[in-house]
């Protein structure tokens, strides 16, 4: 790849991330009527996720990445039930997996959109994983970045490689 | 009358129960092509929106829609599709196929309600 080609390369990588993160709060706050902040961006070298709840979807076609969304089993829960308008009720674990693949779908969906993406770029139907305690790793030679969202229930955290 | 909603997430056909409520309309659901073909084999005549996710496993949004607007029985019932394939082409195809309305995830309640409205020939709430 020539330099040109790959500072091109990262300043698409560079959009997408931005507009994930407003896609993130965007998401939120229209379908869950929540406010989030971002607490911070960090780079990481490997697509390493640690979770209680994760929901993961993949991007391909003429621009390839992960996104995943995760966080502990109470921050995904809150948002989701509030998703649904119900804030108080315990979810089943069958109903948080439908939840988080739906959250990431829209957040992926959202950043597609906002970068205005074409038809050419596609997203895999997502991936969700629910235990009392997970990992997962994607093999990637790209920079992951892992942004950090505050919600009044907890933190939870986006990791993209675009 | 009541609405239908054909979508794969039992979050998203949760959503559509809340807002449907608040307008005072019972929601059958599908959670694919093929049932909401089923649906409307049973029930057309109730039905008085039907409001179509794009990604589904199994037929797709546009394929289910292709063969509403085929039927003489089904082609009257307005379409909303409410997905989020935002995307120019997915929008043009979907309106070129006989959709009413095209609803891109995320939306807020309110936004869908008064979509839903709209595709039933009613005022804004
Ligand atoms: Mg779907």
């Amino acid at each position: 790849m020539s330099e040109i080609e790959n500072s091109q390369e990262l300043d698409i990588s560079q959009k997408l991330i931005e507009c994930l993160k407003v896609s993130v709060i965007d998401t939120l706050s229209t379908m869950a009527m929540t406010e989030t902040t971002i607490i911070n961006t960090e780079t990481a070298d490997a697509f390493n996720l640690s979770f209680q709840i994760g929901g993961l979807i993949y991007l391909y076609g003429n621009h390839e990445g992960m996104i995943a969304i995760s966080g502990d089993k109470s921050v995904i829960q809150f948002v989701i039930s509030n998703i649904v308008y119900n804030p108080e009720g315990e979810m089943a674990d069958d109903d948080i997996m439908d939840g988080v693949s739906e959250l990431v779908n829209m957040i992926a969906g959202g950043m597609k959109s906002k970068a205005g993406l074409t038809t050419d770029a596609k997203l895999t139907p997502p991936i969700a994983i629910v235990g009392p305690s997970c990992k997962s790793q994607w093999k990637t030679f790209r920079p992951t970045y892992v942004t950090t969202f505050k919600t009044e229930a907890g933190n939870f955290q986006v990791h993209a490689s675009v | 009358m009541k609405l239908l909603t054909v979508d794969d997430s039992k979050t998203m056909r949760q959503i559509i129960q809340g807002v449907g409520a608040t307008l005072g309309y019972e929601v059958l659901e599908a959670e694919h092509g093929l049932k909401a073909l089923e649906v409307l084999r049973k029930s057309a005549d109730e039905i008085a929106v039907i409001m179509l996710d794009w990604n589904m496993p199994g037929m797709n949004g546009l394929e289910v829609l292709k063969i509403i607007k085929a039927s003489d029985d089904w082609k009257h019932i307005p379409v909303m599709m409410v997905t989020t394939e935002s995307e120019k082409g997915h929008i043009i195809q979907a309106v070129r196929h006989g959709a009413i309305q095209y609803v891109t995830k995320p939306f807020s309640p309110e936004e869908l309600a008064n979509k839903i409205l709209e595709s039933l020939g009613m005022g804004e709430l």
